[in-house]
């Protein structure tokens, strides 16, 4: 973890992954594990950001 | 009638009208007021934007206050707890002068769209959200602000799940639209959010096909999913909903007619195609006015647009365009300086030119926001007299 934290979350695509691997999403048990759509709901979030 | 009933036969109205066919029980009335019914209400707009509480007492109090068939915004405009987790967003609320005023921020320059085009991912992930926040910009923000902000949004999707039931379940409200898929076009993401007005102005004229490369990529991640699911979707309408899509487009305004034909008009057609086949609606808001590009819409086929114009006149509409359904007829400026009196015969008038044979709803020509764009006492009386004159 340490280690992990020293990733710079605002790089593509190093960022997307980490905070996958690492944010608590509410998704629906089916999909909670999966990693695509963890990194889906996380670039669509950031989609919504830059459109705010 | 119970207040599922209600909903249905509310629905039905708009249904009714939108077909250009059946002539509907009366007229359906549907509020396009936003931050206004917050300072109605005698809230701060910034006590309501940051409180979901309070935020669904204004709604509710809108409809206790004024009575419509359907309220196209629940306090979902503007929602600014998101963004404001990361610590700045591009909204100012003034809670003084009741603004909410918000900063035309390109993301992009010219000399980016390339770039922008080769990865539409990296580049909103690095340089979009380090131009829109500055934490991001710094390098200081941390998974715990993006914690923070996943949670916001869903704080916020649990309001709007709730205010819609609430909404349909004690006022017998249908939701206005049920969109199954929805494509942004490219051309109009680049002039909300990605280049702006000015920007897009200059990418017209000065580089089209950059231009052109950095829309297909944004249409590629954006439009094509959309309108695939939306062609996915099963055949009829969502009769529960006044509508089935809504299309809000912005560009046009700054486009020429050739330009309309070149950058928007394909998109919207290939999406009105789709409808059409469907058998669906869609509610049409072109800010400013689409005078200019009627001509397109003359071939469409009854029952599939209802155009809610902002600036255009609807008896022009109706005269020149009479395969459209027409949602509007109510101006703002005469809901906030005219008299009572004036509001009502407007409403009269609507009423006896547009919607005697169907195809006429009554709302508001913009988007109400500001305090002294409406005055209660009139939207009170065209209220009153829109539940006597239909009887």
């Amino acid at each position: 973890m340490d280690e992990e934290k020293r990733v710079d979350i605002t790089k593509y695509p190093e960022g997307l992954e980490y905070l996958a691997k690492h944010l608590t999403l509410p998704l629906p048990p089916a999909a909670a594990e999966d990693m695509e759509a963890r990194k889906n709901y996380i670039f669509n979030l950031i989609g919504t950001l830059v459109r705010q | 009638m119970n207040n599922e009933d209600l909903r249905l036969y509310r629905a039905k109205l708009f249904r009714d009208a939108s077909s250009l066919e059946r002539k509907p029980d009366r007229i359906p009335h549907m509020s396009f007021f936003v931050t206004w019914k917050i300072l109605d209400a005698g809230y701060r707009l910034s006590e309501a934007m940051n409180d979901y509480e309070i935020m669904e007492k204004v709604v509710r109090r809108h409809q206790e206050e004024y009575g419509f068939d359907c309220i196209l915004e629940y306090g979902a405009r503007n929602a600014i707890r998101i963004p404001m987790a990361l610590g700045n967003c591009t909204y100012t609320v003034n809670d003084e002068a009741g603004t909410v005023n918000y900063l035309d921020k390109a993301i992009c320059e010219h000399d980016e769209l390339k770039e922008l085009a080769a990865d539409v991912k990296k580049f909103f992930w690095e340089k979009g959200m380090a131009r829109k926040y500055d934490r991001w910009a710094d390098g200081t923000v941390t998974p715990e602000d993006m914690q923070r902000v996943i949670d916001e949004q869903n704080l916020f999707l649990q309001y709007m799940g709730r205010i819609n039931q609430v909404m349909a379940g004690e006022y017998g409200l249908p939701p206005y639209a049920a969109p199954k898929g929805y494509g942004y076009i490219g051309l109009d993401f680049m002039f909300n959010t990605v280049r702006g007005i000015r920007g897009l102005s200059v990418d017209l004229r000065k580089d089209k096909g950059a231009l052109r490369e950095a829309c297909e990529a944004l249409n590629e991640l954006y439009y094509k999913p959309g309108i695939e699911a939306l062609k996915a979707a099963p055949v009829g309408p969502a009769m529960h909903a006044c509508f089935d899509y809504d299309l809000t487009l912005l560009c046009h305004t700054i486009l020429n007619n050739k330009q309309f034909a070149e950058w928007l008009w394909p998109f919207m057609k290939e999406t009105f195609d789709v409808l059409a086949k469907k058998k669906m609606t869609v509610r049409l808001f072109m800010e400013g006015s689409s005078k200019r590009y009627w001509e397109y819409f003359k071939d469409l086929p009854k029952g599939l647009i209802v155009m809610h114009p902002e600036q255009d006149d609807v008896f022009e509409i109706r005269k020149e365009l009479p395969n459209v359904a027409i949602l509007g007829g109510m101006p703002v400026s005469l809901l906030g300086t005219g008299t009572k009196q004036q509001c009502v015969e407007r409403v009269k008038r609507l009423f006896d030119e547009l919607g005697k044979d169907g195809g006429f709803m009554l709302t508001q020509d913009k988007m109400v926001s500001f305090r002294n764009d409406a005055n209660p006492e009139n939207v009170k009386a065209v209220c009153d007299f829109v539940r006597e004159y239909n009887g």
